[in-house]
């Protein structure tokens, strides 16, 4: 991402903050920045942070192994891949909303989020992993077959190979999403000590500086999370061919 | 021995092999030649196992090892030429970086992925990866499409001498690719 545009944006947000001149209804990025540094140096901001992206993350890394064991599944067998399509499809279109509100009434709002993200994930990733699945070259599935290659290495290789650009592009969308459907679940279940409750109170008690800061807090945990799975996809995908450079 | 007998192929109702019948003894050469869409590869692909007769049956001897050169090279893109070469064969790095060598492969292009790699470098790397798999029957589809007069002639030396005493079944237009190879005519249907 470009930094000139970033600060263009910030310049823009800034002159909105000035022209409505009413920090109730927009503060300024100077302000939210002033904000988040303040509270950065409250423990109780951490300890939200910590439980926030501790569940979400799990909820997202479930979506993945969820995801991508099903895709697998549905890619070897057509009769699984035809019982998945329904279901896909209904957790694809369920509202958010109606998904927390019906997962509350099993499980408590201490692990609403892990849920949630787990249910938003699984489509984005079983989608992706399936497409890539899909659009492995069947020459060289059976070339990997008349020279005998053991599944290992051929999933290492060919697969991995072909499925690895449609796994990227699913992990990246599914982790923004969690973030985006984790901490909703949080607002509407209000987890004590969760980043959802603050932005919760935030809006209770017109705290617009707080409901900006928290913000600002979740856009940069969720680009850190996808930067950071970027990387790892990197370092893998160099371990799983870097077995075979030479 | 691998066979053939009276074996029958079409495609969506147009006949391609029709009772052809062979037997491919052990540490024979031998070249199916014919026109282009006379059914060699389809052959080539029913002898491997990997095409079911319509009619007739292919006996292939229980534990046969293939080792093939394909119509298409069938290399992995993002890999060396040696990755590519030991991903079918059980064979050291510098085993494999020897034969490619041996093949007119640059030594410079060895870090390099395959990808980058001409059509002529990339045929020769399918034919390193076949020439060095274990195999009791090799099959080579048009080994030395794309390669140059004076390529070819040092590619088919190498050939030669990789397979001598073994059962090789080779498909090409060119009759003097086929020099010492027992003749098969397949003809258009």
């Amino acid at each position: 991402m470009p930094l000139w545009a970033v600060l263009v944006w910030l310049a823009v947000w800034q002159l909105a903050a000035w022209w409505v001149d009413a920090p109730i209804l927009l503060v300024s990025p100077l302000t939210a920045l002033k904000r988040l540094l303040e509270l950065a140096f409250e423990a109780a901001f951490w300890r939200a942070v910590g439980f926030s992206v501790g569940r979400i993350l799990l909820g997202f890394l479930l979506s993945a192994l969820l995801g991508a064991a099903l895709a697998a599944a549905a890619y070897r067998f057509r009769r699984v891949r035809e019982l998945l399509m329904p279901l896909v499809a209904a957790v694809k279109a369920v509202p958010v909303a109606s998904f927390v509100i019906l997962v509350l009434l099993w499980v408590s709002s201490r692990d609403l989020s892990v849920v949630i993200s787990l249910l938003i994930g699984f489509p984005v990733i079983y989608a992706n992993v399936l497409a890539g699945l899909d659009s492995t070259d069947p020459r060289l599935i059976e070339m990997a077959r008349v020279f005998r290659v053991p599944f290992r290495r051929q999933l290492g290789t060919v697969y991995l190979s072909q499925v690895a650009p449609f796994l990227r592009s699913g992990l990246s969308l599914a982790i923004g999403l969690c973030w985006k459907s984790g901490v909703a679940a949080e607002v509407i279940g209000i987890p004590s000590g969760s980043i959802g409750e603050k932005l919760y109170k935030a809006k209770i008690y017109l705290e617009t500086p707080d409901l900006f800061c928290w913000t600002v807090a979740v856009v940069v945990l969720s680009i850190g999370c996808e930067k950071l799975l970027s990387l790892l996809m990197d370092v893998l995908e160099r371990r799983a061919c870097g077995c075979w450079k030479r | 021995m691998l066979e053939a007998i009276n074996v029958s192929k079409a495609f969506d109702g147009h006949p391609v092999i029709r009772d052809f019948s062979a037997r491919f003894a052990p540490g024979s050469h031998t070249c199916l030649m014919g026109p282009s869409g006379c059914g060699k590869t389809t052959l080539l692909r029913l002898l491997m196992g990997l095409e079911t007769p319509d009619g007739g049956r292919v006996c292939i001897p229980e534990g046969t090892r293939f080792s093939a050169v394909f119509q298409e090279d069938r290399l992995l893109s993002r890999l060396t030429a040696a990755a590519n070469v030991r991903l079918a064969a059980r064979v050291p790095a510098a085993q494999a970086e020897e034969c490619l060598l041996a093949l007119g492969i640059p030594s410079e292009s060895l870090s390099q992925p395959v990808s980058a790699f001409s059509g002529g470098m990339k045929r020769r790397v399918a034919l390193c990866r076949a020439l060095l798999a274990d195999y009791d029957v090799l099959t080579l589809d048009e080994p030395y499409k794309g390669l140059d007069e004076e390529t070819r002639e040092r590619v088919m030396r190498l050939v030669e001498e990789h397979t001598a005493g073994r059962t090789v079944i080779l498909v090409t237009h060119a009759p003097e690719e086929a020099a010492g190879y027992q003749l098969i005519h397949l003809p258009i249907l």
